[in-house]
């Protein structure tokens, strides 16, 4: 890389401050308070987009292209699911999950889970799974950073991995200073024209896809084929229900993306940000796989496939598209590391600390806690990364699987299934978490060809319908959250011409007035 | 003997004949009346924390509301109150304790500034309890169906659909 690439780099984080800073300075102007604090105000594009930018990045710029790299087509199986995530995320659990997280008092996922299903243990064992696989998601991101910075800068890699990992930080403990809040919009959309571009640069560079498809049916024709490269994944579709079911269904169990729905204005607003998240997906999740499988004729002695994207970038583009592009992709990768140990920090200090073992604790000590805990994953992520870093595509299914395996039946029971109870959720959590580990420590995948999403959410769930259907009588499900959950489902038997103007912010007050009705008559 | 009480109501800019017209505007239904009105309360937050941002560090007064039903939180515009006669049938009970809904305050608001700041920082929130505040809600009937009509915003919300 060029050194105009560092510069143009280096220009791009100035352009965001300058626009972090415009958009703080006029906020403090006008109505600082206002944007802080309008209560959860956020609209359907920024839903969308925010899900998006959370849930991908560091796996889309490093693992997606790498796998297009190394299987072909086989790959756009992981983008079919995940085209279609974003929507039936939204739809299933959205709606719902937002108002009854609402009426519950809820302010974080976790704690959301331990109201529905009333006990600490749900909170002691989501929270500590969740901190515990956040963890090897933030590690993801830590060498997808590092990685990137190598490249662009051309400092050695334990060197831009150390720059990454406390870039990482400083964002995420200055947050409020660099006004990120204000700048993550504009950077999604520069992530996505900036895919774009590499995707157009590259096919120009082949002559279209028809002539790349020949190219790549020249140097092995399998890599066109739906079964990957030599056809290894040939009539295996429990491995092929697994790639399509890990971004779509699976990410129904992410806490961190789960949260999102909390802070919508609008329950229906669930319904609109599905539109943006398709449209999004629709341009932007096949790209990275495809850019990856171009990447094979663009660059056919590449040593580190998960550097397709970053390398055919700096090969086509010019230098300042490059240095531009480049710096919104890492932006995207510190963006998602940054919620990341956010979340994780919150569920610890909040949700494990404060909750079992310092019930009093300070504000000041719960954000040391939070700090304590994203320094340790920060030494802990550096030290895996710099002596024996797997690929990012493997930590990202790998912690998706377990996460999806553990809390998919749960959040979607919490929403849907009145008679789904504490014993079957802990249950199901357990046992989901279990399965999907064991599966893929033991390489249960290659004997059974089964995938180990596919294994975990098919157990997680059945334990979840037999569990707490067998403990119905010494474990049902209390009457106040029966009753906030009709509450909830009276929102679907409101007429739908008029779901946009009710104000669901109301549904306590409503809750508690037909209570108060009921109780006259 | 019924003892009215006075209380400190959020200043309602939406009278009855206006709940009327909105729940009209949104169903289309000709035969409403207004059923009755209830009092909601709320504990009445001034809080203030410290925000640090790329422009200096600014002071931020907020204000927060606890739901005094429910016990949910949540941060709030400024508001006028007056004091309103009110018949005690009409007053929804206090059901949350103060000392509850100062923690659920200092939640709320370290909640929302920790995820719209996207941060780990320290925001040295403190909330000050100014009483408890109450708001009028409208009931109308409208057909076989009720609605709730906020009188400070002029948002509604249905009231037993289910049995509508």
């Amino acid at each position: 890389m060029t050194g105009t690439v560092v510069i143009f780099l280096i220009l791009y984080y100035v352009i965001v401050l300058g626009i972090g800073y415009w958009a703080m300075r006029r906020g403090v102007g006008k109505n600082l308070e206002g944007y802080l604090l309008g209560g959860r105000k956020v609209g359907p594009m920024a839903t969308a987009l925010t899900l998006q930018s959370t849930s991908m990045s560091g796996y889309m710029f490093l693992g997606a292209g790498g796998l297009g790299f190394s299987q072909g087509y086989w790959a756009l199986w992981y983008a079919a699911g995940d085209i279609g995530g974003g929507v039936l995320n939204l739809s299933v659990i959205g709606r719902r999950m937002r108002k009854l997280s609402q009426m519950f008092g809820a302010l974080t996922s976790i704690e959301y889970l331990e109201k529905r299903y009333p006990s600490p243990a749900i909170r002691l064992f989501a929270g500590t799974l969740t901190v515990f696989l956040l963890g090897f998601y933030v590690l993801a991101q830590f060498i997808a950073g590092g990685k990137g910075m190598a490249l662009v800068t051309g400092i050695p890699y334990p060197i831009a991995l150390a720059i990454a990992v406390g870039i990482i930080l400083i964002y995420t403990f200055m947050g409020g200073y660099l006004a990120v809040a204000y700048t993550d919009f504009f950077q999604s959309l520069v992530m996505l024209v900036g895919v774009l571009w590499i995707a157009g640069a590259s096919l120009v560079e082949l002559g279209g896809l028809t002539a790349a498809n020949n190219a790549i049916n020249n140097i092995d024709p399998t890599l066109l084929s739906i079964w990957g490269k030599g056809l290894g994944f040939q009539g295996q579709w429990g491995i092929v229900a697994g790639a399509v079911l890990i971004f779509s269904v699976g990410l129904m169990g992410w806490p961190h993306v789960v949260t999102r729905h909390m802070a919508m204005s609008h329950p229906t607003t669930a319904r609109s940000a599905g539109m943006w998240a398709t449209l999004w997906n629709l341009f932007f999740v096949p790209t990275p796989y495809l850019v990856g499988i171009l990447a094979i004729l663009i660059l056919p002695g590449l040593d580190d496939p998960e550097m397709a994207i970053f390398e055919v970038a700096g090969k086509l583009l010019p230098a300042a598209a490059t240095g531009l592009v480049m710096a919104a992709i890492m932006a995207a990768i510190m963006s998602t590391a940054d919620s990341l140990l956010l979340q994780t920090g919150s569920i610890a200090s909040r949700d494990l600390y404060e909750r079992f073992i310092n019930p009093e604790a300070t504000e000041r000590q719960m954000v040391v806690v939070s700090r304590a805990l994203v320094i340790v994953l920060a030494a802990i992520g550096y030290g895996v990364a710099l002596y024996e870093p797997p690929s990012v595509f493997s930590i990202v299914i790998f912690a998706t699987s377990v996460l999806g395996s553990a809390f998919l039946p749960s959040y979607v029971c919490a929403v849907w299934w009145k008679k789904a109870n504490t014993p079957g959720a802990l249950a199901s959590m357990v046992v989901g978490a279990t399965v999907a580990f064991v599966w893929e420590l033991a390489g249960y995948v290659e004997t059974t060809e089964v995938a180990p999403m596919v294994a975990g959410v098919v157990s997680s769930t059945t334990v979840m319908i037999f569990v707490s259907l067998a403990t119905q009588r010494i474990a049902p499900v209390p009457g106040h959250i029966t009753e906030v959950m009709d509450e909830a489902a009276a929102v679907g038997q409101i007429p739908r011409q008029l779901l946009p103007s009710v104000d669901f912010d109301l549904a306590p007050e409503a809750a508690a007035v037909d209570a108060l009705i009921k109780r006259d008559k | 003997m019924t003892h009215h009480a006075q209380k400190a109501l959020i200043a309602g800019t939406v009278s009855a004949v206006e709940a009327l017209d909105i729940v009209a505007d949104v169903t289309g239904e000709k035969n409403l009346t207004i059923e009755s009105d209830v009092i909601y309360p709320y504990y009445s937050y001034q809080c203030t924390s410290v925000v640090k941002t790329m422009v200096g560090q600014k002071e931020l007064p907020l204000v927060c509301l606890v739901d005094a039903v429910n016990g949910l939180g949540v941060t709030a515009d400024k508001y006028e109150a007056r004091k309103e006669t009110c018949a005690p049938e009409k007053l929804l009970d206090v059901r949350i304790d103060v000392v509850t809904a100062t923690d659920i305050a200092r939640r709320t608001v370290i909640h929302r500034l920790g995820k719209q700041l996207k941060t780990i920082a320290r925001f040295d929130v403190n909330c000050e309890l100014k009483g408890i505040i109450y708001k009028r809600f409208w009931i109308v009937q409208a057909g076989e169906s009720r609605f709730l009509v906020d009188s400070a915003t002029a948002g509604w919300y249905p009231l037993q659909m289910r049995a509508a």
